[in-house]
């Protein structure tokens, strides 16, 4: 999945032209990839964290939401590393079940979110027109506020729950691609090979998907590491507020939530999944940085 | 120039009324009553539906609107659905805590994040460099929250230096930077990792811009260099960008003041989403909405000003 | 480098300073007034109303405590026990030839309205006492109008009134509805026509040994001593009630000594822990909230009495008390608390009528089975995101997922909740309350009169309704008994636990009197309460 992705980038390219051969072009964005260190050493945190989610019916040693009221807040200990939590369960397989539910929310809401900006973008920029800019002037409004409040509104009227909370994060990230597709947009349909795709008869879809599509989305690529990141964050802080995923499910905002009640006297139970939170929003960061700086050598 | 200010601020009129617009359509969509809210558990059936009519709230929404929009105009942000008090006293009272908080964590953050952006910029590849930068990308990754969650541990569990609790009073100074200290470094700090890292790489784009590769080779010392001719270059985009810090500070400071259980346009937006508190929240997001509108407005100025490269038609 | 390590140094010591100048300021502010204020930590982000008839959340009902009194009162610090309060002795009845009831109320003379920003002090007399039981009983100005149903209140002279109510009552029955509880509250009527109903939500004036003086939105309540208070001056200069809604928060505050009392978790694992702090002591007192489950019996699955049956098979009393622990959390065999008033039963009465059922997860998964319902069915729940219900109803969803019940909980804001649940939405509910009596209990959730708050949509009225005629108390007692067997016995509520108050202070608090239960849900404090100097 992450392969896929940044063997992705390499099709982005500079704003050059798409056609030239795609696999050199490829092949050099992966060397310089491959040569920044960092970003490499989060793709690795990436991996991991992705084979920690499949993996966790085989790596949790606990169903994560049997509960043992009896037991509850039991300290960690030979049987329960990580020790239970108000409800008497593991949190150890709590946060690693938290890992699948960090990657969906993460991961949908980037991908709903990127396609509709993306779409909306990319439209709005090749057919230019009064609606486009009424459009993007909404966008540049929307952009204008912080996204936790923008995510806080919206999931106060959607309410909570994963599926709510996916839709949520994705509706408030949209703008940002929107915002990022179109510059590019209206740049690239100037260009000579699109107006001469143009000239040539070619479908205005093929030309969108084709020709403007593949030279945004280096930049969109970018954009979705660094939003993955930040749709992490976003859930585990609306979740910290309260307005999260529905219980019993494992969540490391809710967990965090519920264990600054215990922070005095039993600090793993807030500290624990903070720092699951901590490693897998950097190791996005840590990506996007990385693919940044493929793209836009000069920022290196 | 002025005439660009004057159009800047005419063109803030109509985003103020579609951000106006989208609020309100927001905020009616939001399940839950706030007469229950109001009322509470006990309260009859009856009695929660005249309260309903009391606060406009059976109206039809475009008659709701209307009314909304016309005290909006005469400046009136309308009642509490909860307490019954003007929303402005409510506001008046926690957006000093708010601005206070707000302003303490931007100076930290520019008084830190600039020079450490600059540093590591003119060592580019350093190892100072690197450990700036992965510091830095962590500050961007940890959830506000988190950090306060952190500081309250250290500080005032473990060491009990600082206290965990609320604001201190206006009227005692002392008290005030007292409580203000853990709340302003843990949005400061995360502020500062955006301050350096912006920083860093205008620096850099800067310093490998032709004219001061020619004032190095005309052999001009290296700090002239840097302080006349690079970093004035990079204070125009830095200065923009600080907008958009101020603006996401306003963001992380929800849950700062959430953390801390500091008083603040955050923590009684949060208050108001959960209390159903329509006109509460409404008036908290036009505020929000006003003072995003006018720091970019403010921005654009200083960049006018201190850039006389941008033009404008 | 070093100029930054400076600029560091600089700030602590600065910082270090500050603390000590404050610390310095904080002593000799103290050391020049002979009294001191209370700082109280109270859980909740702010107030709701603190219009004493309807004030029903716990912050709020703590607060108008402290401002109002009753024309009766509960014995500091109990709640078996009543005592004149404005009232200058206990009301008698006189039984009146067309079947009606009236009792004399003679007030005392001492009693002074406290001053506001509208209206000077000025002697209570008979005409506010009218006024504040009128408005108690109308359910335009009231949340609980309907405890007052029926009732004429009348002047007689300055100072006595005379209440004539429709049916007769008992002692028991009638003494609450005019103690320091809810509508029994009694407010100054100049004031409140001065600063007007919305005004009264936040600036309550009262009679009582505090007064209020300020209130920042989601900060804090100040209230100021009130020296013509007729028990005599308070021993504190004033109370600072401060809205602290973390737990974490309002211990880390009591162990800096910025708070003197705070509320605590509602666990036994906090109290042990905080009371070991030096100079901390941790208070678990009544009145408890019980937390009992009604089961709608009109919705499918839950019309077959195979299925309700199976539901109360699944829980464990002790799987939900065990996230309080004892003696915070106290099994209750009805959702009439025995431990607490008349008319509940008791563990041996439930189990000799049969309905203290045991968790017995095999058999509940056979009569799923013989409903019907072999591999279990789903339902969605909703809770609100308050600890109190939210833990519990976590605990029943994995209590039914071993009987193969799939529970969809979605956590919705308090106040939503109590919405979605009075139009059913909720199969299975969950409900905290303390309500003063037996029959409050009974009519409000198991009769029809109960209206939107029957969940179970069972009905015991002719039990509750020939108790209330009832005015001997032993039999009273029975048929309320008799009500709550009927209903676990058709499987419609089921009584779970209540949950006692647990609040730390200071040990140089004294709140001047014994702490047994204190109907308002918080210590108590009033003018003996005091701070002893250190």
């Amino acid at each position: 999945m992450a392969q896929a992705s940044i063997a992705g980038a390499g099709s982005a390219g500079q704003n050059g032209a798409p056609n030239i051969s795609l696999v050199s072009q490829r092949t050099r964005a992966w060397r310089t990839f491959r040569r920044n260190k960092s970003a490499l050493f989060g793709l690795g945190m990436i991996v991991l964290v992705i084979a920690i989610a499949v993996l966790a019916p085989l790596l949790a040693p606990y169903d994560p939401i049997v509960q043992d009221t009896v037991n509850r807040l039991e300290r960690p200990s030979s049987e329960h590393w990580l020790g239970l939590d108000h409800f008497g369960r593991d949190v150890l397989s709590r946060i690693i079940y938290g890992t699948q539910v960090a990657l969906i929310i993460g991961i949908a809401s980037v991908a709903l979110g990127g396609v509709l900006g993306t779409a909306m973008g990319i439209v709005a920029g090749y057919f230019g027109g009064r609606i486009s800019s009424l459009i993007m002037r909404v966008v540049d409004i929307l952009l204008s506020f912080p996204d936790l409040i923008t995510g806080l509104l919206v999931v106060a009227v959607l309410g909570t729950g994963m599926t709510k909370l996916i839709i949520a994060i994705g509706l408030t990230i949209a703008p940002r691609f929107a915002r990022i597709a179109y510059g590019p947009t209206l740049s690239v349909k100037e260009k000579e090979f699109v107006e001469a795709a143009r000239a040539l008869g070619q479908r205005t879809r093929i030309i969108l998907s084709r020709h403007i599509l593949p030279n945004v989305a280096g930049e969109l690529l970018v954009l979705a590491s660094l939003w993955t990141a930040q749709a992490i964050r976003l859930e585990a802080s609306l979740s910290f507020v309260g307005l999260g995923v529905q219980p019993p499910t494992p969540t490391w905002g809710q967990m965090i939530r519920d264990g600054t009640v215990y922070l005095t006297n039993f600090p793993l139970l807030a500290i624990a999944p903070g720092v699951a939170l901590l490693f897998t929003v950097f190791a996005f960061n840590l990506v996007g940085d990385g693919l940044r700086d493929v793209l836009d050598p000069k920022s290196k | 120039m002025l005439r660009h200010i004057f159009k800047r601020l005419l063109l803030a009129i109509p985003t103020m009324f579609v951000v106006v617009t989208i609020i309100f359509l927001l905020v009616r969509v939001i399940p839950g009553d706030p007469a229950r809210a109001a009322l509470g558990d006990y309260a009859s059936e009856e009695a929660i539906q005249s309260l309903r009519e009391d606060l406009g709230l059976a109206d039809p929404l475009w008659q709701q609107y209307i009314t909304y929009l016309g005290n909006l105009i005469q400046a009136d942000l309308g009642t509490s659905m909860v307490t019954r008090d003007s929303t402005w006293d409510q506001i008046q009272f926690v957006l000093p805590h708010t601005l206070e908080l707000t302003i303490a964590a931007v100076l930290l953050a520019l008084a830190f994040g600039i020079p450490i952006g600059v540093i590591a910029a003119v060592r580019q590849n350093s190892a100072a460099d690197y450990v700036g930068r992965v510091v830095s990308l962590l500050g961007l990754s940890i959830p506000a929250f988190f950090l306060g969650l952190l500081l309250i541990y250290f500080f005032s569990a473990q060491m009990g230096i600082f206290p965990a609790i609320g604001a201190g009073n206006f009227s005692d100074p002392v008290d005030n930077v007292y409580h203000l200290v853990l709340p302003a470094v843990s949005l400061g700090l995360i502020e500062m990792a955006y301050v350096s890292r912006m920083t860093r790489s205008v620096m850099i784009n800067v310093l490998s811009d032709d004219y001061v590769r020619t004032a190095r080779a005309k052999g001009l010392l290296e700090r002239v260099v840097l302080m006349k001719h690079a970093f004035r270059a990079g204070l125009v985009p830095i200065i923009s960008l600080i907008g958009i810090f101020v603006v996401g500070l306003i963001g992380s400071s929800v849950l700062t003041e959430e953390v801390f259980a500091r008083p603040g346009l955050g923590k009684l937006m949060i208050g108001a989403i959960k209390q159903r508190d329509y006109t509460l929240l409404q008036a908290i997001m036009v505020i929000y909405a006003f003072f995003i509108v006018v720091i970019n407005i403010i921005v654009d100025i200083i960049y006018t000003v201190a850039d006389p490269r941008v033009r404008y038609e | 480098m070093t100029k930054r390590k400076r600029s560091v140094a600089l700030l602590m010591s600065f910082i270090l300073v500050a603390t000590s100048f404050g610390g310095f300021l904080g002593a000799s502010g103290a050391g020049a007034q002979d009294r001191e204020t209370l700082v109280f930590g109270i859980n909740a982000a702010d107030i709701g109303n603190l219009d004493p008839h309807y004030a029903s959340a716990t912050q709020d009902r703590a607060i108008v405590d402290m401002v109002f009194n009753g024309l009766v009162r509960f014995v500091p610090g109990t709640v078996s026990e009543l005592e004149p309060d404005i009232a200058a002795e206990m009301p008698t009845a006189t039984e009146n030839e067309d079947g009606t009831q009236t009792w004399t109320v003679a007030l005392r003379d001492d009693v002074m309205c406290q001053p506001s920003s509208e209206t000077e002090a000025y002697q209570l007399t008979s005409a506010d006492v009218v006024f504040s039981l009128q408005k108690a009983a109308s359910d335009d100005t009231s949340n609980y109008a309907s405890a007052y149903a029926g009732w004429t209140v009348e002047a007689v002279d300055d100072q006595t009134i005379e209440i004539t109510v429709e049916t007769p009552v008992s002692d028991a029955l009638f003494l609450p509805t005019i103690a320091n509880y809810s509508g029994g509250f009694i407010i100054c009527q100049q004031p409140f026509e001065a600063l007007g109903a919305d005004g009264f939500i936040t600036n309550p004036v009262g009679t009582g040994p505090f007064m209020f003086q300020e209130y920042t939105p989601q900060n804090s309540v100040v209230l100021a001593a009130n020296d013509d208070y007729f028990r005599g001056a308070p021993a504190l200069s004033g109370v600072e009630v401060r809205f602290i809604a973390d737990g974490t928060t309002r211990e880390l505050a009591l162990q800096s000594g910025e708070l003197h009392v705070a509320a605590g978790l509602p666990e036994a694992q906090w109290a042990d822990r905080v009371s070991e702090q030096e100079g901390v002591v941790v208070d678990v007192f009544g009145v408890g909230e019980v937390l009992f489950l009604n089961i709608n019996t009109t919705i499918e699955p839950f019309d077959d009495p195979l299925v309700r049956e199976a539901i109360m098979l699944a829980i464990s009393r002790e799987g939900h008390i065990a996230l309080s622990g004892a003696p915070v959390g106290e099994a209750v065999y009805s959702p009439v608390p025995a431990q607490l008033m008349e008319g509940g039963l008791t563990e041996e009465e439930a189990t000799e009528a049969d309905v203290n059922y045991e968790q017995d997860t095999a058999r509940a998964m056979e009569l799923l089975a013989e409903a019907g319902y072999e591999d279990g069915f789903e339902i969605d729940l909703v809770t609100s995101e308050m600890d109190s219900y939210r833990l519990n109803y976590e605990v029943l969803a994995d209590e039914l997922r071993q009987i193969g019940v799939t529970v969809n909980l979605e956590v919705v804001q308090h106040a939503a909740m109590h919405e979605l649940i009075r139009q059913d939405e909720n199969a299975l509910t969950f409900y905290v309350a303390y309500r003063p009596n037996a029959d409050v209990y009974l009519s409000q959730f198991f009769t029809e009169e109960g209206g939107v708050t029957n969940f179970s949509k069972y009905d015991v009225s002719d039990l509750v309704e020939e108790a209330r005629a009832t005015t001997d108390s032993a039999e009273q007692a029975e048929l309320w008994k008799q009500a709550n067997i009927n209903l676990q016995q058709d499987f419609a509520g089921y009584g779970i636990l209540l949950v006692n108050q647990v609040y730390a202070r200071q040990d140089t608090v004294d709140y001047g009197h014994e702490l047994n239960a204190v109907i308002n849900l918080y210590p108590g404090i009033d003018e003996t309460t005091s701070i002893s100097g250190d």
